[in-house]
């Protein structure tokens, strides 16, 4: 064989691997690293749920109950956000029937292992939550404060502890804050846990309106635990609900002056409108997207989201969570990102889509 | 020690090492060679990523896993030094290799955000540096083996979530490299020979991380 030949079968070899192989491309699948995949541990953190009122449907009781559930949510609490102040500073509901109904339902679900919390909402009785100023005056008057803490221990006798959930307040409610918080931990703890809902400030001065209503170094003498609230990240243009690294610094800001804290993680989900915006359940979401014959697609941080026409042409985008993305973000707050210590709060039961906790505490430690 | 003993202890032994007897068929030859090669990963490295400001917050230069395996292909090039016709010091070199194949987006986590990335753009640079083997001939065949050390850097494209927006990601890798170079050639003519070369990488960010396989042209005695 000359070395012509030879020289020529050579480069032909090399010539047809390279056209056989050509270059990378895309598969168009994801493969999930965050994680270590979908059969790996997820990081195993203390969780808890929030009810938005005093009432389990019994969807959501079932909900509760389930082994899944009670995996993801041990050494947690169900927060009952249902406590409200009303005018003259004195918390409800104050009716007997209403305060029986809550003993029990508290008491059931202490059966099932959970630790229960009444989270003191501020809304007036129609349910519709107090401008930050009508709140801010709430707390400036030390009579207000007075009655509540005076009427706050009658309701709150069947909980474990109490959370507070103050919105929207300007930024000179903060001495009232710290004042309100202090008054309300004599009578709260130590018997019972006294937590307070933080807005999710990423910045010193706070980046939020109203985020320095809230001093986390004044509050945390007086506060078992701090729920940073990472929640409705997309507010003018749509967008997932809650952003992971946004939501770690957040945390990240919040530790730097207590240790306690939780990162919240949203279960319901928004539509986006030329009206508004409009939470939305997991099962909305579905049957919007099966309505509108339009494709559940993903953004880039997992969540599903749905565009459609509404009645009249009206363009939707419909951000929302499943048990996909969910774990795609805790299994994203692996320990050393933020340390395990760091609890999760799960924000709107009943919102969720019906495989999360199951999937979730499949792949729990 | 003085400058004088300096002196007279350095120049003993470079007469030591110019005038004791020596083997009077030694000699060497320096050798080109050019390769085409593909090559596989075990295991893609941990990339680092630039830092990089999205709509959400500021990312410092994090670590990202990207973990699968990989297929590529390339080309490289070499010079080496034989003596004696039986020993080989590749001296310096190079490779440059691509990713091949179809590749799954792989997601995964940068300091708490959602990153997406993408090994079909991997690219992969050698730099070798010197090292040490053996050959041996049969006729037209010659056969050799050698380990020789060098670094490698690789690079990604990628992405990180910023709610609904995303950010590009550039991400790099580096490591230090050994490996074992095996080659089967048969000589073409008095100074051109082509040869299989099977190249395992004992050290390539991990023990034992993959090889590389290809055909080599080699100029040279």
């Amino acid at each position: 064989m000359t070395t012509k030949r030879l020289s020529r079968h050579a480069a032909c070899v090399a010539l047809a691997l390279g056209a056989l192989v050509g270059c990378g491309s895309d598969s168009g699948g994801q493969r999930e690293e965050v994680g270590l995949g979908a059969d790996t541990a997820l990081p195993s953190r203390t969780a808890s749920v929030v009810v938005d009122g005093c009432v389990l449907d019994t969807w959501t009781r079932a909900t509760l109950a389930s082994a899944g559930a009670k995996r993801v949510l041990r050494g947690g609490e169900v927060i009952l956000l249902c406590l409200v102040p009303r005018e003259d500073g004195t918390v409800g509901p104050r009716d007997p029937s209403a305060r029986a109904a809550l003993a029990g339902l508290t008491e059931d679900l202490k059966r099932d292992g959970y630790r229960v919390h009444f989270g003191v909402a501020f809304t007036d009785e129609s349910g519709q939550r107090y401008d930050g100023a009508q709140t801010r005056a709430f707390l400036q008057s030390p009579a207000w404060r007075q009655r509540l803490k005076e009427t706050l221990p009658l309701v709150v006798e069947p909980a474990d502890g109490v959370e507070l959930d103050l919105q929207s307040l300007p930024n000179d409610a903060r001495p009232f804050v710290t004042a309100l918080v202090a008054e309300l931990a004599a009578v709260v703890r130590p018997a019972r846990r006294l937590n307070v809902f933080v807005p999710p400030s990423v910045t010193e001065p706070s980046d939020l309106p109203g985020g320095e209503a809230f001093s986390r170094k004044e509050l945390a003498p007086h506060v078992d635990r701090m729920r940073i609230m990472t929640l409705d990240y997309s507010e003018q243009a749509p967008g997932p609900t809650i952003d992971p690294g946004w939501a770690v610094d957040a945390v990240r800001r919040a530790r730097g002056d207590f240790l306690n804290v939780d990162v919240s993680y949203p279960l319901y989900g928004t539509d986006f409108g030329p009206r508004g915006r409009r939470p939305v359940v997991y099962h909305d979401a579905i049957a919007i997207a099966a309505l509108a014959r339009a494709p559940i697609e993903r953004g880039p941080t997992g969540a599903p989201f749905v565009s459609y026409s509404a009645f009249g042409g009206e363009v939707h985008q419909l951000w929302f969570d499943d048990a996909e993305s969910t774990a795609r973000a805790l299994g994203a707050w692996s320990g050393d990102v933020l340390p395990l210590d760091v609890g999760v709060l799960f924000y709107g039961l009943g919102a969720e889509d019906p495989a999360l906790f199951e999937r979730l505490g499949a792949r729990m430690p | 020690m003085t400058r004088s003993r300096v002196v007279t202890v350095a120049a003993s032994f470079v007469a030591s090492a110019s005038l004791c007897a020596s083997d009077a068929r030694a000699d060497f030859d320096f050798q080109l060679g050019t390769s085409v090669s593909g090559a596989w990963v075990r295991r893609a490295p941990d990339f680092t990523s630039k830092a990089v400001t999205t709509s959400a917050r500021e990312l410092g230069a994090k670590t990202a896993r990207a973990g699968s395996s990989l297929a590529m292909i390339g080309f490289g090039g070499d010079v080496e030094l034989t003596i004696d016709d039986r020993w080989k010091v590749p001296l310096f070199g190079g490779n440059f290799h691509w990713a091949v194949g179809e590749y799954d987006a792989a997601i995964t986590s940068l300091d708490g955000s959602i990153a997406r990335l993408r090994p079909w753009t991997v690219i992969r640079g050698d730099f070798l540096l010197p090292g040490i083997g053996r050959r041996w001939k049969h006729r037209r065949n010659m056969w050799a083996a050698a380990v020789r050390s060098g670094f490698s850097v690789a690079g990604m494209a990628g992405s990180v979530a910023a709610g609904a927006e995303t950010v590009p990601l550039e991400l790099t890798a580096q490591t230090f490299l050994l490996q074992l170079e095996l080659e089967g050639c048969r000589r073409l003519d008095p100074s051109t020979r082509v040869c299989l070369q099977v190249v395992p990488r004992l050290y390539d960010h991990q023990l034992l991380n993959g090889l590389t396989f290809g055909l080599r042209m080699e100029w040279g005695q």
